[in-house]
C-alpha cells in the first residue's frame, strides 16, 4: 500500500458529478427562491434567507466546482491477479485491498447522466463489503467486470 | 421418507394468537384511547375471535416433513407456500424453549442456512421434544439410509458455576443500560402524571431531609443493580458449552432455554471483550463472529461463547473449544501506535466534552464543573485508547486490539479477511500515521474492525504480508 494504484478513472466522471450535484443544488436554490418570493410578498425577515443563500453559494462552489475535480484526482484503482486495490477520498484518503477469492459478484451500473457521457460504474461485492469504482468508460467497465468475475471464479472456499 | 408429514403441536395456536396480539397491540391501544369503552370491548371481542380463528387455521395449514434430500415446509391459509431447504445447506438447528414451551414440554426449532440475516430460514414454533430430536437426526442424516447416526461424543464441556454467574451479573454493564432506561422512562412518565401529584411530591421533597433523598436514590440504584444481576442470572443461567469434532453446542437460560449449534468451520473470528469493571479484576468474556446463521439475542450480533472467564483460563478454554483460535497473551508482540499518535487520541476522545465545557461555561457558569470533569475523564479514556491499540501478525493470523469503552481483542485468520483498508487525512500523512481497518463476515453481514493512528509504514508492511499480490500486467 506504499504506492497508489496505477489507473485513474474516466475524466468524464468530473462532468457526471458536476451535473448530478447541480441538480441537487438546483432543487435547493428553487426552494430558497420560492421562500425569498414569499418573504417579499408577506414582509418576512430576510436575515435567515440571506444566511441560507450564503451557505448555499458556498455549497454550490464546493460540490459543483471544487469537490468533483479533487475527487477525480484522488480516485485510483488497480487490478492484480489476486486482489483489487482501490484508493479514494478527498480529505481522508482511503486505500482498500480486496482479495480476489472473496469477491462474490461484480456489477456494472449506469444512471441516466452516466449514460449520456458513456461511462458506467463497477461495484464489487464481497460477503461483507461493497466497493464501487464510480466511473469508467463503458468498454472499460464491462471489461473490468468480466475480468474480475473470471479471476474471482478460481477459488471456491467456504464463504 | 425419513420424517413423516406432520403438523406442529396444537400449542402453536397459542403462539399464533400471541403473535397477532403483539402485532395489533398498538391499534387496540389507539382504539382504547380514541373511542369509548364499549367500542373497545366490542373491538376486543371481535379481535379475540378473529385472532383465534386465524391462529387455528394457520396451525391447521402448517405442516412439514423430511425427505432424503430436503426439509419441506408448507403453510399459508389463502396463499399456499411450499418451501424446501436442502439438507446439506442447513447450517444449524437451534432449539429455544420459552416458559410456555416448558409447560407443555415443547421447543421451538429454528433452522438456519448460510444466508445470514436476522430471520431464520425456517422456524417451527412448537414441536414436542421427541419430534425435535427426531427431526434433528433426520436432518443431519443426509444419506439414503434410515440408520441412526451414533450419539455424538463430546470432546469438551464447560458449565458456568453459580459464583461465576453472580460475578458476571455484578460486573455486567447492565447497570448502565437499566439506568438509561429509567431516565428515559421517567422523562416519558412526566407527560402522564397529573400536575397536582407533581406539585405535592415536589413540596414533600423540599421539606424532607437531604439524607432521606440520598437514601432513596441509593436504594433505587441498588434495586436497579439487583435487577441487572437477576437479568444476567436468567439469561446466562446454566450456561453450558460443549464441543464435538466439528461443532459447538451452547445451552443457556433459566426461564427461556436456548440451544445454539455453531459449526466450527464457520467461525470467522474469536474475540475477547473486557469492560471497565472486569478488566481490573482480570475477567473477560469470549465471543465469536459466525458467518450466517445464529443470532444470539437481538442486542448483540456476536455470539457469546462463554460469559465470564479469568485471563488465566482463556488460553485453556480456547485450546479446548476452538483450538484453531488459541493464542497466548505472553507470545504477542503488539505493534503499537507511536507517541506522535497520542495527540490524535486525546483530541478524538475529548473534543466533544471540550466544546460542551466551553458552551456550559458561557451559558451556565455554575454548572461548568460537570462537563469539565467529563472532559478530564475523556482525556484519561483517550490515553487508554492509545495504550490499548495495536495489532500482531503471525504467519496466517492477525490479532487486533482496540478500545472504545470496553477493550476488544480479536483474532482473525488472514484468509477470512474480506477487505483490508488504510485511511489517513492530511494531518496524519504529515506525521507518517494512518488507521487500518479489516472487514470480516458476521451473521449480520459485514463486521469492521479499526485500529487508529498507527505508523503508516507498519501498516504498509502489514498489507504487504497480507496481500497475495501477483501482478497481472
Amino acid at each position: 500500500m506504499r504506492q497508489p494504484p496505477k489507473h485513474t478513472i474516466d475524466p468524464r466522471a468530473v462532468n457526471v458529478w458536476k451535473i448530478s450535484a447541480s441538480i441537487y443544488l438546483g432543487i435547493l436554490w428553487l426552494i430558497l427562491i420560492t421562500l425569498a418570493v414569499f418573504a417579499v410578498r408577506w414582509d418576512w425577515s430576510f436575515t435567515y434567507i440571506i444566511g441560507a443563500m450564503l451557505i448555499t453559494i458556498l455549497l454550490s462552489y464546493l460540490f459543483i466546482f471544487l469537490f468533483p475535480k479533487l475527487r477525480y484526482r484522488r480516485w485510483r484503482y488497480e487490478i492484480f491477479e489476486q486482489e483489487i486495490y482501490i484508493q479514494h477520498g478527498i480529505f481522508i484518503q482511503t486505500r482498500t485491498l480486496i482479495p480476489m477469492i472473496r469477491v462474490q459478484h461484480v456489477d456494472t451500473e449506469q444512471g441516466p447522466i452516466m449514460k449520456r457521457f458513456h461511462v458506467a460504474s463497477v461495484s464489487i461485492s464481497t460477503a461483507a463489503t461493497t466497493h464501487m469504482i464510480p466511473a469508467l468508460s463503458e468498454e472499460d467497465a464491462s471489461d473490468l467486470r468480466d475480468r474480475i468475475s473470471q479471476l474471482a471464479r478460481v477459488d471456491e472456499d467456504d464463504v | 421418507m425419513m420424517f413423516e408429514l406432520r403438523r406442529l403441536h396444537p400449542a402453536a395456536i397459542i403462539f399464533n394468537i400471541l403473535k397477532s396480539v403483539k402485532d395489533l397491540f398498538f391499534s387496540l391501544l389507539i382504539i382504547l384511547v380514541a373511542t369509548d369503552f364499549t367500542v373497545f370491548i366490542i373491538a376486543l371481542g371481535a379481535f379475540t375471535v378473529l385472532a383465534s380463528i386465524y391462529g387455528f387455521l394457520s396451525w391447521y395449514h402448517f405442516s412439514y416433513y423430511v425427505t432424503d434430500e430436503d426439509l419441506w415446509i408448507q403453510y399459508g391459509i389463502f396463499k399456499r407456500t411450499k418451501r424446501s431447504i436442502a439438507k446439506n445447506r442447513i447450517q444449524s438447528i437451534d432449539l429455544t424453549e420459552s416458559v410456555i414451551h416448558r409447560i407443555f414440554k415443547l421447543t421451538r426449532v429454528q433452522i438456519e442456512t448460510a444466508s445470514g440475516g436476522k430471520q431464520a430460514e425456517a422456524a417451527l414454533s412448537a414441536v414436542s421434544f421427541q419430534d425435535a430430536l427426531g427431526l434433528r437426526n433426520a436432518l443431519k442424516n443426509s444419506g439414503e439410509s434410515d440408520v441412526e447416526i451414533p450419539e455424538e461424543t463430546y470432546l469438551a464441556k464447560k458449565e458456568i458455576t453459580f459464583s461465576r454467574l453472580l460475578l458476571t451479573g455484578i460486573t455486567s454493564g447492565g447497570l448502565g443500560i437499566i439506568i438509561g432506561f429509567i431516565v428515559v422512562g421517567l422523562s416519558e412518565l412526566e407527560e402522564l402524571i397529573p400536575e397536582t401529584v407533581y406539585d405535592y411530591t415536589y413540596e414533600w421533597l423540599i421539606t424532607a431531609s437531604i439524607i432521606l433523598i440520598v437514601l432513596i436514590i441509593i436504594s433505587i440504584l441498588a434495586i436497579i443493580w439487583l435487577l441487572s444481576i437477576l437479568w444476567t442470572l436468567i439469561r446466562y443461567g446454566k450456561f453450558t458449552i460443549q464441543r464435538t469434532e466439528n461443532e459447538l453446542f451452547i445451552t443457556r437460560g433459566l426461564l427461556e432455554k436456548k440451544q445454539l449449534t455453531i459449526p466450527l468451520h464457520r467461525i470467522q473470528a474469536i474475540g475477547i471483550e473486557e469492560n471497565i469493571l472486569r478488566q481490573p479484576l482480570g475477567y473477560a468474556f469470549i465471543f465469536a463472529e459466525i458467518a450466517g446463521g445464529n443470532t444470539d439475542g437481538k442486542l448483540a450480533d456476536s455470539t457469546i461463547l462463554f460469559p465470564l472467564l479469568h485471563k488465566r483460563e482463556i488460553n485453556a478454554f480456547l485450546n479446548e473449544f476452538v483450538p484453531d483460535f488459541s493464542w497466548k497473551e505472553e507470545d504477542v508482540e503488539w505493534t503499537k501506535p507511536p507517541t506522535a499518535a497520542l495527540p490524535f487520541y486525546y483530541v478524538r476522545s475529548s473534543l466533544l466534552f471540550l466544546v460542551a465545557s466551553i458552551a456550559v461555561f458561557i451559558f451556565y457558569p455554575t454548572f461548568a464543573w460537570i462537563p469539565l470533569v467529563l472532559f478530564l475523564l475523556s482525556l484519561g479514556l483517550g490515553w487508554l485508547h492509545y495504550k490499548d491499540a495495536g495489532f500482531h501478525l503471525t504467519s496466517d493470523r492477525l490479532l487486533l486490539r482496540y478500545r472504545f469503552i470496553k477493550r476488544i481483542t480479536v483474532l482473525v485468520y488472514q484468509k477470512r479477511i474480506q477487505a483490508f483498508g488504510k485511511k489517513n487525512h492530511a494531518l496524519e500523512r504529515k506525521r507518517g500515521l494512518a488507521s487500518m481497518s479489516i472487514s470480516i463476515l458476521s451473521n449480520s453481514g459485514g463486521k469492521h474492525y479499526h485500529v487508529k493512528n498507527l505508523e503508516e509504514k507498519k501498516i504498509d508492511q502489514l498489507s504487504d504480508k497480507i496481500a497475495y499480490r501477483t501482478k497481472l500486467e
